[in-house]
């Protein structure tokens, strides 16, 4: 075995370590509700119950600098339109789990999912 | 440079017996199969879990016949045309108030028995003769009005179990009086949803949840680890929970004042009418049960929230497996001892959580 042999079974048993990771995370079975939380500089204002298949809904939040507009579906939300100038936090697009966190730092607010607040149902 | 082909060969096997691996793990992956549909003027959704999603369907599809034959005899006020039309024991029961006994189906007969116990352990606060109460006050109809009191005693004169004679073994029943009616809505949705699970765990089904608009039952464990957590809205500020419940193998139903709500000359006057003073009771704002027959949830969720609070843990302190979560109007949380390590308290703005009860 010289080097390149080495190197050519390390690399195909990388790819082999790397599809394994990724059908761990193709059959991420999401939850049926979840609750997203609002903070604006540092101070929760909102928290939204999603639920699988819930209508499309727009909260209007006041932040530092202006008025931004978060967007809400199903399990997922957004950063539909915010006051700051780089947008990044629109771009972002949606999220739907607590491993995503959409952040808007010149208008000071954060959306994330709260983890302890999945849920399966809610009954009434 | 046949020695270099040789262990590419190799290593191309290698990852295709990891391949094959992961295949034959995916395969056995579980995988959820959730069906919804309008019923009992509700969304009613089942989620069954399982290795193979045409088995879920298949027993999904029986879940929903089932939810439907319940629908279809118990709805007061159904829609020409329709099988209920045909089919509803509840109108063929209140057409002949006062005239002759009906012949009904079994589950009805089961349904209206339950609902007599109730009457019994409820002192009276839950009727299920109440349909003539319900009508007077206006709710699910056009116009609402708040009674007089000429018109109560009168109505209330209707409200009374004690003239509802059932006839088990002929499978009859009778309203012994011209103008009294039946009204199911507190435990037909919860009856049903409990025949439903009944179909799935007879066709296989480990693991389901079953969603009858708040109604919940679910059949197994969430996994080996965890519970099925199960949020209580806030009734106060319904986009929040209050609480959440950890279930297995069981049912949470919950009858609050801020489900159907009707505003008359300003006021809100909600669904849960006191069958003794004929008006929406006021000692709570929810109450959610949690017992394994969804049925029993829900008729229970219904006549606890009719009585004080302290009346209502010990009604259920006297029966066997069943817990509660009661939130009074002056924004008090008990739970019945049982409940304790299945619920977990969030928080609310002004709420205060007992840990005691008896």
């Amino acid at each position: 075995m010289n080097k390149t042999d080495c190197k050519l079974l390390i690399s195909l048993l990388l790819i082999g370590v790397l599809l394994f990771v990724f059908s761990k995370y193709v059959y991420y079975s999401p939850e049926l509700q979840s609750q997203v939380v609002i903070k604006v500089s540092g101070e929760i204002v909102k928290t939204i119950v999603l639920q699988e298949g819930s209508p499309l809904e727009r909260y209007k939040i006041d932040g530092k600098i202006g008025q931004a507009i978060v967007e809400t579906k199903g399990l997922q939300a957004r950063m539909l339109e915010a006051p700051c100038r780089d947008k990044l936090c629109v771009n972002q697009g949606w999220i739907d789990s607590p491993r995503r966190t959409i952040i808007c730092v010149p208008n000071e607010i954060v959306i994330f999912f709260d983890e302890d607040a999945f849920v399966d149902a809610i009954t009434g | 440079m046949n020695k270099f082909y040789l262990k590419v060969g190799t290593g191309i096997f290698f990852v295709l017996l990891l391949l094959a691996g992961f295949s034959f793990l995916l395969q056995n992956q579980e995988r959820r199969y959730t069906s919804e549909e309008f019923l009992m003027d509700t969304l009613v959704s089942i989620s069954t879990y399982g290795t193979d999603t045409d088995f879920l369907q298949q027993a999904t599809v029986k879940a929903f016949k089932e939810i439907r034959r319940i629908a279809d005899l118990t709805d007061r006020f159904p829609s020409p045309g329709t099988t209920a039309y045909m089919q509803s024991d509840v109108v063929k029961i209140n057409e002949r108030a006062g005239i002759s006994p009906v012949l009904v189906e079994e589950d009805v007969i089961k349904m209206l028995q339950l609902a007599q116990d109730y009457y019994l352990l409820t002192n009276g606060e839950f009727d299920v003769t109440i349909g003539a109460l319900v009508d007077l006050w206006g709710f699910g109809r056009e116009t609402q009005k708040i009674p007089t009191a000429g018109e109560l005693q009168k109505t209330l004169a209707l409200v009374d179990s004690n003239k509802l004679i059932l006839e088990q073994q002929a499978n009859t029943a009778f309203l012994a009086e011209k103008g009294m009616t039946l009204d199911l809505g507190a435990i037909a949705k919860g009856y049903a949803v409990e025949k439903a699970a009944q179909v799935l765990i007879e066709e296989g089904v480990e693991k389901a949840l079953i969603n009858a608009g708040g109604n919940i039952r679910v059949i197994g464990e969430k996994d080996k680890n965890n519970a099925w957590k199960i949020g209580i809205q806030n009734p106060r500020d319904p986009s929040n929970l209050i609480g959440v419940l950890s279930i297995n193998n069981e049912a949470a139903v919950t009858s609050g004042d801020y489900n159907r709500i009707i505003e008359i000359e300003g006021k809100n006057y909600h669904h849960l009418l006191s069958a003794r003073t004929g008006y929406p009771a006021r000692n709570n704002m929810s109450v959610t049960v949690v017992t394994p027959d969804a049925g029993q949830a829900d008729l229970l969720s219904t006549s606890l929230f009719l009585l004080e609070p302290e009346q209502a843990l010990e009604v259920v302190s006297k029966i066997s497996n069943v817990e509660v979560v009661i939130i009074t109007t002056d924004k008090r949380i008990l739970s019945s001892p049982g409940l304790r390590k299945k619920f977990e308290y969030r928080s609310g703005e002004g709420y205060s959580y007992e840990q005691n009860g008896l």
